[in-house]
């Protein structure tokens, strides 16, 4: 007995590199849910809606348009990582460490860490919250990021199936097998990606083998987990090639896709970043250009 | 004492009336006649005067048709004249002083005089001047809306919402059989005499409606003849249709001088069913006599009132009700007014298709009906006006969101509290930052420096405000007596248990229930400014309070790393229990000290609001920076609602934080959200599914709202008024103010909107 409440003493205590936590998630599962995004992630896809989720550590988020230039951030930075150029606040991000000692300093919001470390007892505390909804709507938890198992999410999995929660997982396959084996028990749903069939472009775009992805899906089909296929639909790089990959993705037994259209959102996240976004000009793409892949096992838009 | 000038705005008058159909000569005339008369009655009983002045204005202030009128009943209203609230006219035998003065630019300079010498008369009679001569003063008290002052009281009877389905069931006829034989055993009464001669005088109005309908230009032959025969027929006897009934409604409403109906499905859903039954009348048919109905209501512009309550329990044949309010929901899917303000009451028992015509009807756009939860109101109710459940089944919220027992009680919100300027004169040793005057009473304040423990400080606060809490249950006892002392409110009172019953007039011991409401603002700019005291002076022990407060008192200005610290301390509406719990502790505080008061000054109930208005952005722009961040000048937290939060925890925080406060304390609270209506349309179902949650969680009310793209562009330039909008983004959802402003612009753009 000792044993088994010191395992989850251990468990509570586990900890995570967590960027969101989204409530009223609505697309991502059935019913009401919220939405645990993990930072870190082994791919780089330039559509990337949260790219602050591919570094495993902390980072830093500076909002040029808030930004003054006043050098507050600048006298408080101890790695010497800020200066101010033509009045605004100019980071070198090989230097920052993410100590967060800018936003303390900052008067306008404009600086910010993403990536804050949980434990599993703080991040049930917060998904605790709309237990009423979760039950109402038949809804639950979803994990995504990033990448989930780029940590080891089965200590968080197992404590959210303790407390009764349906629990979903987004993932993308690009780590070993082994680790989805494992956390398979306390799986009730998994959404995977299917970005696309031909290993040429997945690795040329996103570095993703397609190898690897397929032995996981290969596996999923082995079990008995409810699977939905998720691809998102990007201009240039798969908008041409989905019949293909629904053929792809039937020819290995799956029944249910979700085509995700591309949208931009996540644009001001790359600037805050000190990054360009890859898809700077373009615009949302309106979902009924493709209404006529709908069909029975093909939904337009996340569910 | 000097004399108390009440001229200036009397109220808030946001829409603007239909302008008069006399002309302002005709109008100086009947003020004249109406004062004559008012002076030769001077010592006759207030009910005799009330019903002899009543004569000069009634017939003669109604007016003509509009075209598509399906009913008859346009009410004119003068700057003289007698009413119950100051959205139509005025209370009791009232003067309107800026209006009469503004006459004056409508008539030649030599007919002045004639205007100057009713001023003057009724700076002595008038009766809410009467009552600011008893109750103001220069510092404390300020008259109704003058927001230099933290606390504000008046003299009105609003809310009144009347026992109709006594009228229905008796028609004139009976009402006035039954005030004859009261008066057999009472013939000395003056009250049931002037009552009787009230019916006399309501039996003419509905005469002289059809010479008026006769006259009225642009309404069909056909539509004027049926509403004829109808106003013919409810002069004799008791309404036998639905057109009757409405008509005989309406008409009583108008000459009350009542701005809200209440649950008119109760009360003209029989007649309605029996109609379609028997063949007299398609659903169609009597949508068309509601939709001119909303009409005749959207045109009195009352702003905030018009309130017309379906659903619920306590009705006696639900079928019936329920489809008259199928029909009232088509029209207001249709019609998209401001007023009525359509309000539906539902419980776990209520008709599943009905409740989804609601959700349906916001979902469109329509800002109505706002929902109230019976599951949580009726044993809330119950407790608080300490009624048994079959009262509490038939309580109502009127204006902006007050409760009251439809036919059984008065609980007019006569008093008003800014509970930010409250807290700034605690924390100045008595005086008000906005303007340096002293504004403590009696009561002695300890200079900040004494304050060692948050809980001495929270305590000054609460020793002030209880002696304000004193103060406004005193006020609003005494406009009870000053009203009852110059008027009967004899139109209300013969529709109002027990006034007939006991020949009493309402506010003389007539009625059944006497309890009143305070409205109290700015309870969340409070809290959390307490909580941000707490955590940076008594906890981090970052700042003194005397630090805090300096800074409050220049605005914050050159304080730069203290207002982020104070904006960096969780706020009410998000879901954070050391914001949440705070504000929890005040409203409870609050609510049971005022409800407490209420009882130990024998009224039935006195009850703390939490309404939803434009004062409490009026109040803002009187009220100096507050410690919860809010600068100087901008408006305070709108009815239940946060100020303003900081997270991205979208709509479930948002309700989790509003279902907090328990409604058993409480007389009435609004609490909004807002949609796009890509949200509605795209998570309906479990857009649905959260409110549904929420209310089984004791959410007790609702407002939702669905905006249009307008009002999304006015939030990206002014967040302050939004922030309780909810928008869907691709994949999740979030408190739009709070988004990345590329995020809002591509929110903006074509592609999201249907």
């Amino acid at each position: 007995m000792k044993a088994k409440m010191d395992g989850i003493l251990d468990r509570d205590e586990a900890r995570y590199t967590i960027t969101n936590i989204q409530r009223f998630a609505t697309h991502d599962g059935p019913g009401i849910r919220t939405v645990v995004f993990f930072k870190g992630c082994r791919l780089h896809c330039p559509w990337c809606a949260n790219p602050e989720t591919w570094k495993p550590e902390p980072e830093l988020f500076h909002d040029d348009s808030l930004c003054t230039g006043c050098g507050r951030c600048q006298k408080a930075c101890p790695a010497k990582a800020i200066a101010i150029s033509a009045g605004k606040a100019v980071i070198s991000r090989e230097l920052c460490t993410g100590c967060g000692s800018c936003v303390t300093a900052c008067l306008n919001k404009a600086m910010e860490i993403t990536g804050q470390v949980m434990t599993v007892r703080e991040i049930l505390a917060e998904v605790d919250k709309d237990r009423d909804y979760y039950q109402v709507s038949r809804g639950g938890v979803t994990l995504s990021g990033g990448e989930v198992f780029q940590q080891d999410p089965v200590p968080l999995l197992q404590a959210l199936k303790a407390r009764g929660y349906h629990t979903a997982v987004e993932t993308e396959g690009a780590y070993g097998l082994e680790k989805l084996q494992q956390a398979l028990p306390w799986i009730d749903l998994v959404y995977h990606d299917v970005k696309h069939c031909d290993g040429k472009k997945l690795k040329q775009f996103t570095g993703g083998d397609l190898e690897e992805i397929e032995e996981h899906l290969r596996y999923l089909k082995t079990t008995d987990v409810p699977v939905v296929i998720r691809v998102p639909v990007i201009p240039g790089f798969n908008q041409g090639d989905l019949e293909d990959i629904r053929f792809y993705v039937r020819h290995l037994g799956f029944e249910q896709m979700q085509l995700l259209p591309f949208h931009p959102m996540g644009k001001g996240k790359w600037h805050k970043l000190d990054r360009r976004y890859p898809y700077e000009q373009t615009p949302m793409m309106d979902k009924e250009i493709l209404a006529d892949f709908a069909d029975e096992g093909t939904r337009i838009g996340g569910q | 004492m000097k004399h108390i000038n009440i001229d200036g705005a009397q109220n808030v008058e946001v829409s603007r009336k239909l302008p008069s159909e006399k002309t302002p000569e005709e109008q100086l005339a009947l003020m004249e006649r109406y004062t004559r008369v008012y002076r030769e009655n001077l010592s006759e009983d207030k009910a005799i005067r009330e019903v002899r002045c009543l004569s000069v204005i009634y017939p003669d202030l109604f007016r003509h048709l509009e075209p598509g009128d399906l009913t008859a009943g346009r009410l004119d209203f003068l700057p003289i004249g007698f009413g119950c609230v100051t959205s139509v006219g005025g209370v009791g035998h009232y003067c309107v002083f800026h209006k009469l003065r503004g006459l004056k630019n409508e008539l030649p300079e030599d007919q002045w005089h004639r205007v100057d010498a009713l001023y003057d008369f009724w700076q002595e009679h008038d009766l809410k001047t009467l009552y600011c001569q008893d109750v103001l003063d220069e510092t404390v008290t300020g008259r109704f809306i003058d927001c230099a002052y933290p606390y504000m009281a008046t003299a009105r009877l609003s809310g009144m919402m009347l026992d109709y389905g006594k009228l229905m069931r008796l028609g004139v006829p009976g009402m006035k059989e039954e005030i004859r034989s009261r008066l057999v055993l009472d013939p000395d009464n003056a009250y049931l005499q002037a009552s009787l001669e009230m019916m006399d005088l309501f039996e003419q109005v509905i005469h002289a409606q059809q010479q008026l309908v006769t006259e009225s230009r642009e309404v069909p032959e056909s539509a004027k003849a049926r509403m004829i025969q109808d106003l013919a027929a409810i002069e004799q006897a008791a309404p036998a249709t639905f057109r009757q009934a409405l008509q005989l409604f309406w008409l009583y409403a108008l000459c009350a001088g009542c701005i809200n109906y209440g649950r008119l499905d109760i009360i003209l859903g029989p007649y309605l069913k029996a109609d379609i039954d028997a063949g007299i009348e398609t659903e169609e048919s009597a949508q068309e006599v509601l939709e001119s109905l909303w009409m005749l209501i959207e045109n009195r512009r009352t702003t905030v009132n018009g309130r017309i309550i379906v659903g619920g329990r306590g009705r006696p044949d639900p079928e019936a009700a329920d489809l008259f309010a199928k029909i009232c929901l088509r029209v207001v899917k249709k019609l998209r007014c401001v007023e009525p303000q359509f309000t539906f009451r539902f419980d776990s028992r209520t008709d599943p298709v009905l409740k989804d015509m609601a959700y349906e009807c916001i979902a469109a756009g329509a800002t109505y009906p706002t929902l109230y939860n019976d599951d949580v109101n009726i044993p809330a109710v119950q407790y608080a006006m300490r009624v048994d459940r079959k009262t509490a089944e038939q309580y109502l919220p009127f204006g902006c969101g007050e409760f009251v027992i439809q036919g059984q009680s008065v609980g007019t919100p006569n008093t008003l509290l800014n509970m930010v300027k409250v807290l700034q004169i605690a924390m100045n040793e008595g005086i008000d930052p906005m303007d340096g005057q002293k504004k403590n009473g009696p009561v002695e304040l300890l200079p900040l420096s004494e304050l060692t423990t948050f809980e001495a400080f929270y305590a000054q606060y609460r020793r002030l405000l209880d002696w304000y809490f004193e103060k406004c249950a005193r006020d609003q006892l005494h406009s009870y007596e000053v009203m009852n002392r110059e008027v009967s409110f004899l139109f209300a009172s013969a529709l109002m248990d027990d006034c007939l019953a006991r020949g009493k007039a309402l506010l003389d011991g007539g009625v059944r229930i006497l309890g009143g409401t305070l409205e109290t603002y700015g309870n969340i700019n409070a809290s959390d400014a307490l909580t941000a005291v707490k955590r940076l002076v008594f906890e981090e022990r970052k700042y003194t309070l005397e630090e805090m407060n300096e800074a409050a008192s220049r605005d914050f200005q050159g304080d730069g790393e203290l207002l982020r610290d104070i904006l960096a301390v969780p706020k009410y509406g998000n879901d954070e229990p050391e914001a949440d719990d705070m504000a929890d502790d005040l409203y409870e505080f609050t609510a049971k000290s005022v409800r407490q008061k209420g009882i130990d000054l024998g009224m039935d109930y006195f009850l703390i609001v939490i309404s939803n208005n434009q004062t409490n952005t009026d109040w803002g722009l009187q009220t100096a920076a507050s410690l919860d961040g809010r600068r100087k000048g901008v408006y305070m937290n709108p009815a239940n609602n946060p100020q303003g939060g900081a997270a991205k925890s979208g709509p479930t925080a948002v309700l989790n934080s509003l279902s907090r406060f328990d409604a058993r304390y409480h007389g009435g609270s609004v609490q909004n959200i807002k949609f796009t209506p890509r949200m509605m349309h795209e998570d309906k179902e479990k857009v649905k599914i959260l409110f549904d949650t929420y209310f089984r969680k004791g959410g007790c009310q609702l407002m939702v709202t669905v905006v249009d793209k307008g009002q999304l562009e006015d939030a990206q330039k002014h967040p302050e008024k939004y922030p309780d909008l909810i928008v869907r983004v691709a994949g999740y959802s979030a408190v739009f103010v709070d988004l990345d402003k590329t995020v809002q612009d591509e929110l903006l753009s074509r592609a999201l909107w249907d």
